[in-house]
């Protein structure tokens, strides 16, 4: 567990971007392909509440 | 109105969103190598938000530069994986609908072609294409739109002739093409041993719903190349098999 907080702290672009973690993401969208509609929903709707919601809420 | 902008406005805008981020998420996962070098970017990206929010002296300017040239060297660096994660993501938009598959005859003299091949030895590489066109490479091979026979097949695959290397594209009843080179697969699990006409076959499979067989040269094995899985055959009557499902 500390080497892997180390690892982080050290080597936080190899930690993130390894390959395993992109296989993994990449084979359960491949499996799953309804995945990525919801995954594309979810960030539209993340970027319709950036765009038109927050700017136009009085504080 | 919500906002003061008229609802419909935010529906379409809305549907235009949904849309480029549902083909950069299916572009992105589409490839591994792809997906990896985002998350780094993405990373680099979160860095330059902190820092520039911090307004740290010296990381802030370097890490806003680099997040400028970032796009720039995605492109560069990736262009071949650009390339087929593109040609997945438009995989499902270029089926062909006029789908004719081969007659008996077809298939009995592919299949005699490859266990002839495959007897003497003869490296051999036959796509027989099925929903999604194979257009794009039949265009930069040799035009042949020729009937489908053992005898040319073999005559093709002769080892020092112009056509022999490459791959044949098969369509219908005809032999569309000769000499078609497609792109290699990048697949990691791959055995090293295997050479670049297995590698073409296991490419071409993977990007399209075509199904690929290969004649090894070393060994004289015959393979088959489906939705990018690659089985050794050496039955003639499971290749029939094979065949007969694939052209149903």
């Amino acid at each position: 567990m500390i080497k892997k907080i180390l690892k982080l702290i050290i080597e936080p672009l190899n930690y993130l971007a390894n390959r395993k973690f992109a296989e993994k993401t990449s084979l359960y969208f491949s499996k799953n392909k309804w995945v990525a509609y919801v995954v594309a929903f979810a960030f539209t709707l993340i970027i319709l509440i950036l765009m038109y919601i927050i700017p136009n809420l009085a504080w | 109105m919500l906002f003061d902008i008229p609802i419909w406005k935010i529906a379409v805008d809305a549907y235009f969103v949904w849309v480029l981020v549902f083909f950069l998420v299916k572009f992105l996962v589409s490839n591994k190598r792809m997906l990896s070098i985002a998350v780094s970017f993405i990373f680099v990206y979160l860095l330059a938000y902190i820092s520039n929010i911090l307004d740290l002296l010296i990381s802030a300017p370097i890490l806003s530069y680099l997040s400028e040239w970032m796009p720039v060297l995605m492109i560069v660096i990736m262009a071949p994986d650009i390339r087929r994660s593109l040609e997945v993501v438009w995989k499902a938009d270029n089926r062909n609908e006029n789908l004719v598959m081969g007659s008996e005859k077809t298939k009995q003299n592919i299949v005699d072609a490859a266990m002839y091949l495959s007897s003497q030895s003869i490296g051999a590489l036959m796509t027989i294409e099925k929903h999604n066109t194979l257009d794009q490479f039949a265009d930069r091979a040799i035009t042949m739109n020729c009937e489908v026979s053992k005898e040319v097949l073999i005559n093709i695959f002769t080892p020092n002739t112009p056509l022999h290397d490459g791959a044949v594209i098969i369509r219908g009843d005809l032999i569309l093409c000769a000499g078609a080179y497609f792109i290699l697969s990048d697949n990691q699990n791959f055995d090293k041993t295997m050479g670049s006409r297995h590698r073409a076959g296991l490419g071409i499979s993977e990007i399209t719903d075509s199904l690929t067989i290969l004649v090894s040269e070393e060994t004289g094995h015959v393979s088959i190349c489906v939705e990018g899985i690659m089985l050794k055959i050496n039955d003639r009557d499971k290749l029939m098999e094979y065949v007969n499902m694939f052209m149903k």
